[in-house]
């Protein structure tokens, strides 16, 4: 099993699957204007401490408001609607094909091999999405050109691990089985969706790669030498952002982009005066951590710099360590999704699925506007962007990093290390009933 | 000073007050054109069939007097039987949005002056998205004035007159409103008494009839009025003859300007505690917008936002092929036609407002929906860049009413593409396209096809003369295949991406680039929009 959350590559599809993509030989209607071109599907990896500052601090600035709160119940979020730079993969075309083949025979090996490279697009964050509509997946524009304006579409949000088996032990019998007790929740929905629309399908969207991703990050924390050239990179990153002057900007960036603040000879050549670190500076320090990540981190996804950065810092400056999700808790299917304003409501428009008659935090399903689905289908957007753009940006990804804390060495002589460990205390506490 | 002279200086002073989501001025002229003679004994054309209506038919002691009264009277504000808001949004600027000496949105800077929008309170199941009606169905706008008596202590918001704006369900469109006191109040400026009595003022568009008015057979703003024990006075126009609500709502619709990430001045969760000394009831309704966790409420503006586009779409599709703003309009029941409804394909009519957030506003570089299949990504923007900041962009009413136009049939989509790709670096303020719009409108009749063949046909002609022709021929050859109807166009519109994409990553992105372009982009808001539409926000960061 791949753990590692690392960019896959889309490799090359079946000769027969291209063969058919763009070789439709329907008549050209001038509203139909055939398919839209897509470009690169995900941004680019940085590997440079500066530059992940920069992304740190928006990262920390978007969520500003619900830090200290979300650190004081042991938890952290993200949101689940990807970045911009992330698009749809172009495997839904080859998906889509697949769809209209399965009639005529058993493909589903040839989807096993074409959901292995949908891992490029949407559904970077621990969670994954789906436009559906009468049980079918739309995500692309060519499966959205074939429905009505009567179909209600939706948007099938899951945050259930890929490699989570459940009591079937089986990771795709899990999916299908929860697919098809889903079914019934969807509107007018003809046939049992796919797994993917149940269960993740990305190994990235692992929880072997979230164990990996913080025992990395926390394992990096008795490296005094990457704690120094991070501390110094946000230093020179804060009187960057704090000069107007495009040319004091290019000389910082000179100095310190790309080169080894931990040496003491480059950090005087920088020629700032040294302060003391504020909170909000320890954790941007701490967020870098995911570009060294031992078997690498994301540099631009929501999710990875937040988790890398506070298990880094609860390790470097709490000394706590981080047990495995699966001996925490062997049942935990994935981090839940709640709301991003309000995380006891989830967007207008969403629900939970029911599971055993009980609102189930990992599969959210949410109805999209008949008019926003006409706009988007005429403007030759995928559904999927529609279900990103309406819905992914409000719906959070919660992670209880605090019940994996062991704590029996913890310090707590800052008060980051008071809040965390109280947090973790408090989710580590038995849960009071309520979502699955 | 005389009641009628308190009430018509403070008339003069929110004449052009312009509050988000509702913007009607102040007070009703009492000796208006005819106002304040009885024509009718009962309210039963008054109302329209909103919610207004629906509480206040047959219960003329209703009528709020101020903004408490009416959260009492329809369930909302800080009435709202919602556990999670209370729907109060709140936006902090350091204006007043009162009337200047020379402008007609003055925007001398102020102390924080918080405004609000209450909108309906949507108490029905959340996950039913049809629910939002339940918001944008009612709206209401409280604006800050800087006389308020306690106001040096940051009591600042006034209570009334309430502007509120209320869907039509038969219509489609949004009713105005105006209520404050019946009687004017010794104390203006101050918290009116218990018990104080209402009226409430209509405002609306409606034919001139009247052979010796000016306007005769043109579209006039009319105002009437009721209170209890009165009958509703003649329809009148407003002071001057002056368009009220739709000096700013030129459309009709709802407005938010920064109806976008980060929502700047907006209580957003990226802004959340109001860095001003508030006090009082504005310190009240101020938090009921910020996160309280400990009952679990916040307004949040990234919450208005869908209400607002949900609010705006609906208002220009309407719910049956008859109502809303494009049916009515095109049938002529509102002001301008199709050549107006081209006015937001080719030109613009209201603006929305972009700020740099995690990344650079990508209209400065390229217009979206020209590049929307493409791989461009916005450049992003770190630290605490305020370049630009308010940057004028193309609203989403403007792009709403394109794309009814084109489910309509009266535009095709490769039509509307061809028109995005005529200047495809600048999705407003584009004199490539707007000059086009008097032509492409002269002798338009309403007949669908016809309205895409004249738009085909005019920009066929200027193929031969594109100013890029030779510079971008990627560019030229796509709008020409958009443009000819019955074939494909994949290759062309690949090539023509490619050519976008090296053009936009040529494009400088420095501060001092954006300046420029920010700064363009500003004159000319202020030289179209500024005595006319959509109410200019402070424009220049502090």
């Amino acid at each position: 099993m791949n753990l590692v959350r690392n960019i896959s590559v889309l490799g090359l599809v079946g000769a027969a699957l291209l063969a058919g993509v763009g070789c439709s030989s329907a008549a050209v209607d001038d509203s139909d204007d055939g398919d839209q071109t897509t470009g690169a599907a995900t941004p680019g990896q940085n590997d440079i401490v500066f530059e992940q500052v920069k992304t740190c601090d928006n990262l920390f600035k978007d969520r500003a408001a619900f830090r200290d709160a979300d650190l004081q119940e042991g938890v952290l979020r993200w949101k689940c609607g990807d970045v911009d730079g992330v698009s749809i993969s172009k495997c839904e075309d080859n998906l889509a094909l697949l769809a209209a083949e399965e009639a005529k025979g058993n493909v589903t090996q040839e989807r096993r091999a074409a959901l292995s490279e949908c891992g490029n697009g949407y559904g970077q964050e621990y969670c994954e999405y789906n436009a559906v509509s009468k049980g079918n997946v739309v995500n692309g524009v060519k499966t959205a050109a074939a429905l009505k304006d009567s179909d209600v579409v939706q948007c099938v949000f899951t945050s259930v691990q890929s490699d989570f088996e459940g009591k079937l032990g089986d990771t795709e019998k899990f999916a299908d089985d929860l697919a098809a007790k889903i079914k019934p929740q969807l509107v007018a929905a003809e046939r049992v969706p796919e797994g993917r629309v149940a269960a993740m399908k990305q190994g990235v969207n692992s929880r072997g790669a979230a164990d990996t991703l913080i025992n990395d990050c926390a394992n990096l924390a008795p490296d005094t030498k990457l704690a120094k050239d991070a501390e110094r990179q946000v230093q020179c990153y804060n009187a960057w952002s704090k000069t107007s002057s495009p040319a004091e900007k290019a000389k910082l960036e000179s100095k310190c982009k790309g080169v080894d603040l931990s040496s003491d000879a480059n950090w005087a050549a920088v020629g700032i005066s040294p302060t003391a670190l504020t909170d909000a500076d320890s954790d941007l320090a701490a967020c870098t951590m995911v570009l060294k990540a031992k078997h690498g981190g994301v540099s631009w996804r929501n999710s990875d710099p937040t988790i890398c950065a506070r298990s880094y810092r609860a390790a470097h400056e709490c000394n706590v360590n981080f047990k495995q999700i699966g001996t925490v808790a062997p049942t935990f299917p994935g981090f839940s999704m709640q709301g991003w304003t309000n995380r006891d409501t989830l967007p207008t428009g969403c629900k939970y699925a029911t599971l055993d008659s009980a609102p189930y935090a990992n599969v959210v399903i949410c109805t999209a506007g008949a008019q926003d689905v006409k706009n988007y289908r005429t403007q030759k957007k995928p559904l999927q962007t529609l279900c990103r753009d309406k819905f992914g940006v409000n719906v959070a990804m919660q992670a209880p990093i605090g019940a994996l804390a062991n704590l029996s060495a913890a310090k707590e002589e800052t008060p980051f290390c008071k809040a965390f460990v109280a947090g973790a205390k408090h989710a580590q506490s038995p849960a009071p009933s309520g979502k699955q | 000073m005389s009641s009628l002279g308190k009430r018509l200086g403070l008339a003069l002073a929110l004449a052009t007050a312009a509050a988000t989501a509702v913007a009607c001025g102040g007070p009703v002229d009492e000796d208006g054109e005819s106002g304040g003679e009885a024509i009718s004994g009962d309210d039963s054309t008054f109302y329209g069939n909103d919610r207004v209506g629906a509480i206040l038919k047959g219960h003329p002691e209703l009528i709020p007097a101020s903004f408490d009264q009416y959260e009492k009277v329809f369930k909302v504000g800080r009435e709202c039987a919602r556990k999670d808001s209370k729907e109060i949004f709140v936006v902090e600027e350091s204006q007043t949005r009162l009337a200047g000496p020379r402008e007609l949105h003055e925007v001398t800077q102020t102390k924080l002056m918080p405004r609000a929008v209450i909108s309906g309170c949507n108490t029905g199941d959340l996950s039913d998205p049809t629910t939002v009606k339940n918001s944008y169905g009612l709206f209401a706008a409280l604006i800050s004035d800087p006389n308020m008596n306690d106001s040096p202590k940051g009591d600042t918001m006034r209570m009334w007159p309430l502007e509120v704006i209320a869907l039509d369900n038969t219509t489609g469109l949004y009713n105005f409103y105006v209520f404050e006191p019946a009687e004017f109040p010794n104390d203006p400026e101050g918290v009116l008494p218990e018990g104080t009595k209402g009226r409430v003022t209509r405002v609306y568009r409606s034919i001139e009839t009247r052979k010796d008015k000016a306007g005769f057979g043109q579209f006039n703003v009319f105002e009437k009025r009721l209170e209890a024990g009165k009958a509703v006075t003649a329809e009148a126009q407003p002071i001057g003859g002056g368009n009220r609500c739709f000096n700013c709502h030129v459309n009709g619709a709802p407005l938010m300007n920064e109806m976008q990430d980060p929502w700047t001045n907006w209580v957003s969760f990226k802004k959340t505690l109001p860095s001003a000394q508030m006090s009082g009831p504005t310190q009240k309704l101020v938090s009921e917008a910020v996160p309280n966790a400990s009952v679990g409420t916040s307004s949040l503006a990234n919450d208005l936002e869908p209400i607002m586009r949900s609010a705006i779409q609906n208002y220009v599709f309407g719910t049956t092929r008859t109502n809303g703003w494009a049916n009515t309009t095109l049938a002529g029941g509102l002001p301008g036609g199709i050549s107006h409804m081209l006015e937001s394909v080719f030109c613009e009519t209201e603006l929305n407002y972009a700020s740099a957030s995690q990344s650079l506003p990508l209209e400065l570089f390229v217009d979206k929906d020209a590049a929307g299949p493409s791989s461009i990504t916005p450049p992003p923007s770190f630290g605490d860049d305020k370049t630009p900041f308010q940057l004028p962009i193309r609203s989403t009413r403007d792009k709403e009413t394109e794309s009814w136009l084109i489910q309509k049939k009266f535009l095709s989509a490769p039509t509307a593409m061809a028109v995005r790709l005529l200047d495809d670096e600048n999705d407003i303020f584009s004199p490539a396209r707007c000059n086009l719009l008097p032509e492409i409108t002269k002798d338009l009749g309403n007949d669908p096809s016809k309205v895409d063949e004249k738009i085909r046909t005019v920009l066929t002609a200027k193929l031969a003369s594109l100013p890029f022709a030779t510079t971008q021929p990627k560019r030229a050859a796509y709008i020409k295949s958009l443009l000819t109807v019955g074939i494909r166009r994949e290759v062309a519109q690949r090539e023509y991406l490619d050519e976008l994409t090296k053009r936009f990553e040529a494009a400088p992105k420095t501060d001092a680039a954006v300046k420029v372009k920010e700064k363009f982009r500003k004159a000319r808001a202020r030289e179209k929009f500024n005595t006319r539409s959509t109410p200019l926000p402070i424009l220049d960061a502090k």
